[in-house]
């Protein structure tokens, strides 16, 4: 891999940096998820971050990316019903019945509080990127870069 | 990409952070104690709770070095096939626990004095004033002494070793599954609080028993008894709290009247001389009695800080338990009952199980026992059943200690001795640990008694620095092993004379074992060890008291337990005449056929007598008993004292007013002429739908209490002792309508029974019309006798079951007694009906069995409360009990455990 490829990559935020972002922040996630530590999906938000850069693209992706991770477990959970399918829905009722709120909206509560971490994880990460990158890239390389994408939209 | 100026990008990812912040800030900082972070994880979280509802179509337990088949039932009771008593031990520890950790936790953790290092130290550090009362009576300090000399015991008893063994092979159980749990799959209560599960040993077994002994054993009336004595005189309290039965009881054991009695079931006896004399010894202690009723009062103050739920226990448990003999039944076999009264609550305090052995068909047993422990305590066999009721009978002396000005010793008898001393710690969340040294004196006259008594501290709230000199002997602290085996012998035995054996070392909490067997033999025996204080040649003090109903003077060593009633001379009773046998905590046996001090502290007579009116109105009728029969016996709430009381208050009415009564005192009248018809078939039923028990029950408390409310307030002992018994005010009602106790001392004039039951119905009237208005036929009895089953007893109240005004009250077979907030907590923890005609005929059914709650303890299950809604409504479920694997119908599985 030479400079130029790096040079690219970095500098670049095509949705082929989301989709693999994106990627990451899910399969980080579940990874992470394991150790039991809700704060871990912060860390793999932002690694997603770390990659995607652009600030609403990481919005979305660490949002939707530990929706999914937390929706996940939870579809796992679903299927402990064992002899007694309607476990899940008899236990929403119950916890939502002790929080004081719909077993549903504490199933949307989750993944969105779960969204939530993973959107401020990415979002930090990629604005931070991005000051790295200010920070470490000379400037006569960074106005190429801008004039060469102001090109490419001008075609 | 198009990057923004340095300058912008500092201000998003400043906003960026700011959010995180925020976002975190939120998740971590506890709302309402609540976490939010952790709770909604779904790893970990409150999701948890998911796991152990309900149970996998198969497990497999491998690695356990233990082998054997559960299949769980519909209610998900577990059916274990195993082939020893060790692996019996192992599986039952793990699907006890599987169903019911965290109340074993806690329940370890309560009694064990370890509250305030989990929750805090409490609103008015009300957590370690609780915890020193646990570490004062020594569960666990008494467990850990019993488990050293049980390793001892095991080198040369062969029964010590298998019980060490099974109770090894348990804790490994529990472990098993809390291993499993850790780190991300705790149970959901644990989610909640925030805590961990702490490894199980046979220490913490042990501890349960101890606790399990102290609470159905402990009686603290020795107390009440010195405060009053010494503030009315002796005299008053043999008045008020007889030494003989009124002529209304009906005794545990009737018609003793001799060790040499052989017929009419009496047992046996080889007649010795145990060299006692029951006269009066001389010795006056009058003066002692009165220098102690100031330190008796304060010492009764630190026992009335026992925490409400456990006191309630202890002063309200009770139970019943009959068994009628086949001759009275069509098959020609008995039928045997129980219903043990403790503590309702979810989850129950019993959890039901099945035993087969696989290598040995005739061992194998249906019962219920205490999450804590592997054996069962009530339950039925191919061959034989059982079920107890706490005796009441005296088996817990105080001391009085005549101790040194520097608290290093005290006297007994002409020797000074050293106290002994504990300092326990008790951590506290959040804060420092609290030392709590505790002494003690031994009263080892007996040399079995060889254990230390600890003495009674004057607070128990913030730093107290002075002690009682007053401290507690009870046969719950002898570190002895033979509840252990008494409760593994009994699934044991094979017909009755086993079954004496199995009681033989059975030494406490003292039962009467209600007993019968498959040839048809019935039995009862009151087993507890019975302490014989007779120092000085007498078991009577100088005024003819029996020593033990009061404080003893332990410097002088004259109430000295010197031993214990032989086993054989205990009254008990085979296959008497009567052809039943009916325990209900009532008084063992009639004093005046009996001549060894058994105790006095028993329970009111009324639900004794009610079953033993149904029983006899049966047999006078000439109908024999089916188990329909007494399903409905044991949900009979038929109030014997409303019997007694409502008639003499409508006569009293009648005299003073003449029928000329309006408004609400005549509705109140003409609901209770209606509840006395004998023409109505809920006469004196304390049934939930009607305002007559709201009024009775309301006024017999009333009653009590404007007779002796007046003379304990003059006294100051209001607060600190309590009032007689109902029998007690029934027998001065009855019998002596001009007694000084319905004489007010603060009212002039002279006041009689009828006057007094007038007032107490007018202040009655008052309360209730207040309460629930001035229409009468409102004032249903559902209204305030409110069935109040909490989770744990109040630790998570949203996992309560819903409340609901209940039948029955404190004196009905079908007992509901009421605590000082007007709940029901107490009742029937347990019903069983066994019937001997299907075991003999080896029915797959041979019995009904139920408790107030479901097996699982997680609120979530489907066997959360699927028990207790049969339960609510007296019904039964059937108790599936095939003697082997493959009787075991392959539809009723609803889920598979194998251990390997």
């Amino acid at each position: 891999m030479n400079r130029e490829t790096i040079k690219n990559w970095y500098l670049n935020d095509d949705w082929w940096h989301f989709t693999i972002g994106f990627a990451i922040i899910y399969i980080l996630g579940l990874i992470l998820e394991l150790t039991g530590y809700w704060w871990t999906m912060i860390i793999a938000a932002a690694v997603g971050g770390v990659i995607i850069k652009h600030g609403g693209k990481s919005i979305i992706a660490g949002f939707f990316g530990i929706l999914l991770v937390w929706a996940t477990y939870l579809l796992n959970l679903a299927s402990l019903g064992y002899s007694n399918p309607m476990l899940f829905y008899n236990f929403l009722n119950i916890i939502g019945a002790i929080i004081g709120i719909n077993g549903v909206l504490l199933v949307i509560l989750c993944l969105l509080i779960g969204g939530l971490v993973g959107l401020v994880g990415a979002v930090n990460a990629a604005y931070l990127t991005q000051i790295i990158i200010k920070l470490i890239t000379k400037e006569e390389e960074l106005e190429e870069h801008e004039k060469a994408i102001s090109k490419k939209e001008k075609i | 990409m198009k990057f923004s100026s340095k300058k912008k990008l500092i201000v998003k990812e400043t906003a960026s952070v700011v959010s995180l912040i925020i976002v975190v800030s939120f998740l971590v900082i506890p709302i309402s104690g609540l976490i939010l972070g952790n709770l909604l994880n779904p790893v970990g979280g409150l999701w948890n709770g998911l796991y152990y509802a309900e149970y996998p179509e198969v497990m497999v337990i491998e690695g356990s070095g233990h082998s054997g088949t559960v299949y769980r039932d519909q209610y998900a009771i577990p059916h274990i096939f195993c082939s020893s008593s060790a692996d019996l031990g192992y599986i039952v520890g793990y699907l006890q626990a599987y169903d019911r950790l965290f109340s074993m936790d806690m329940q370890r953790r309560m009694i064990s004095g370890w509250m305030a290092s989990m929750l805090g130290p409490g609103s008015n550090n009300l957590n370690i004033q609780n915890d020193k009362l646990m570490k004062l009576f020594g569960f666990r300090r008494l467990a850990e002494e019993l488990w050293n000399k049980m390793q001892v015991e095991a080198q040369t008893d062969t029964e010590i070793k298998e019980i060490i063994e099974v109770f090894t092979a348990y804790s490994a159980g529990v472990n098993k599954f809390i291993a499993e749990c850790l780190p991300n799959k705790l149970p959901l209560e644990y989610v909640f609080l925030g805590l961990q599960p702490i490894t199980w040993s046979p220490i913490d077994t042990l501890t349960v028993a101890k606790f399990m002994s102290w609470a159905l054993c402990f009686n603290d009336a020795d107390l009440d008894m010195t405060v009053i004595a010494e503030k009315f005189g002796k005299d008053i309290v043999r008045e008020l709290v007889p030494e003989g039965p009124f002529d209304f009881e009906d005794v545990v054991i009737p018609n003793f009247t001799h060790p040499d009695n052989i017929t009419d079931g009496n047992p046996i006896y080889s007649q010795s001389d145990l060299g006692l004399k029951l006269q009066d010894d001389g010795t006056d202690d009058s003066e002692f009695l009165t220098n102690i009723g100031e330190q008796a009062k304060m010492a009764k103050n630190v026992m009335n800080k026992i925490d409400d739920s456990i006191r309630d226990m202890i002063r309200y448990g009770c139970s019943n338990n009959w068994v009628v003999n086949g001759s009275l039944v069509d098959s020609g076999y008995p039928i045997l009952c129980g219903d043990p009264h403790l503590t309702l609550m979810v989850p129950s305090v019993w959890w039901c199980m099945n035993y087969v052995n696989t290598s040995d068909p005739n061992e194998c047993f249906y019962g219920v026992s205490f999450p804590g422990t592997p054996m069962i305590q009530i339950g039925f066999t191919p061959n034989v059943a059982w079920s107890a009721t706490v005796t009441a009978v005296d088996v817990t002396d105080f001391y009085y200690e005549n101790i040194t000005h520097d608290y290093t010793q005290y006297w007994n008898g002409s020797q000074l001795r050293n106290l002994h001393n504990v300092t326990e710690t008790i951590y506290v969340k959040g804060s420092n640990p609290v030392k709590y040294t505790i002494f003690f004196t031994k009263h080892d006259y007996n040399i079995t008694d060889d254990f230390w008594c600890p003495i009674i501290p004057t607070d128990l709230s913030g730093t107290f620095k002075d002690y009682t000199n007053i401290s507690i002997k009870s046969t719950y602290m002898l570190p002895d092993s033979g509840i252990l085996k008494g409760f593994m012998n009994l699934p044991r035995a094979k017909n009755v004379t086993e079954y004496l054996d199995a009681l033989r070392p059975y030494a406490y909490p003292g039962q009467n074992f209600v007993f019968a067997d498959i040839q048809g033999n019935i039995a009862l025996y009151p087993r507890a060890l019975y302490p014989i204080r007779n120092v000085t040649g007498s078991q009577r003090d100088s005024d003819g008291h029996y020593r033990g109903r009061f404080i003893l003077n332990g410097s002088t060593g004259q109430g000295e337990w010197t031993m214990y009633i032989p086993f054989e001379w205990v009254p008990h009773k085979i296959n008497p005449d009567q052809k039943f046998l009916v325990s209900a905590n009532q008084r063992t046996v009639n004093t005046t056929e009996y001549p060894y001090y058994l105790g006095y502290g028993f329970a009111e007579v009324y639900r004794a007598n009610r079953i033993n009116m149904l029983i006899r109105d049966q047999i006078a009728a000439g109908k024999n008993f089916t188990v329909e029969d007494m399903k409905k016996f044991q949900s009979d709430v038929y109030d014997v004292a409303a019997s007694v009381f409502i008639p003499e208050l409508l006569k009293a009415a009648e005299d003073q007013y003449g029928g000329n009564t309006v408004g609400i005192l005549n509705d109140t009248l003409e609901e209770l002429i209606w509840w006395n018809s004998s023409l109505n078939s809920m006469q004196y039923r304390m049934f939930r739908n009607i305002s007559a028990p709201t009024i009775f029950d309301h006024w017999l408390n009333d009653f009590l209490n404007a007779t002796f409310a007046d003379e304990w307030i003059d006294k100051g002992i209001y607060e600190t002792a309590m009032f007689p018994q109902i029998m007690c005010l029934q027998n001065l009602t009855i019998n002596d309508q001009e007694s000084h106790w319905f004489n007010r001392t603060d009212m002039a004039g002279n006041q009689t029974a009828n006057w007094t039951m007038l007032h107490a119905l007018n202040d009655t009237i008052n309360d209730l019309s207040s309460e629930l208005g001035n229409i009468v036929s409102e004032w249903n009895w559902s209204k305030v006798h409110v069935m109040a089953i909490e989770y744990l007893e109040g630790l998570l109240p949203v996992f309560d079951y819903p409340r609901y005004g209940c039948d029955g009250s404190a004196r009905t077979v079908n007992v509901a007694v009421q605590n000082s907030k007007g709940e029901v907590k107490l009742g029937p923890s347990e019903r069983m009906i066994v019937d001997f005609s299907k075991l003999k005929s080896q029915d797959l059914y041979p019995s009904v069995l139920t408790i107030p709650s479901g097996q699982n303890g997680n609120p979530a299950s489907s066997h959360y409360s699927d028990l207790f809604q049969l339960w609510k409504n007296y019904d039964y479920p059937q108790a599936l009990f095939p003697r082997n694997i493959s009787a075991y119908p392959t539809n009723l599985i609803t889920s598979r455990v194998f251990f390997r």
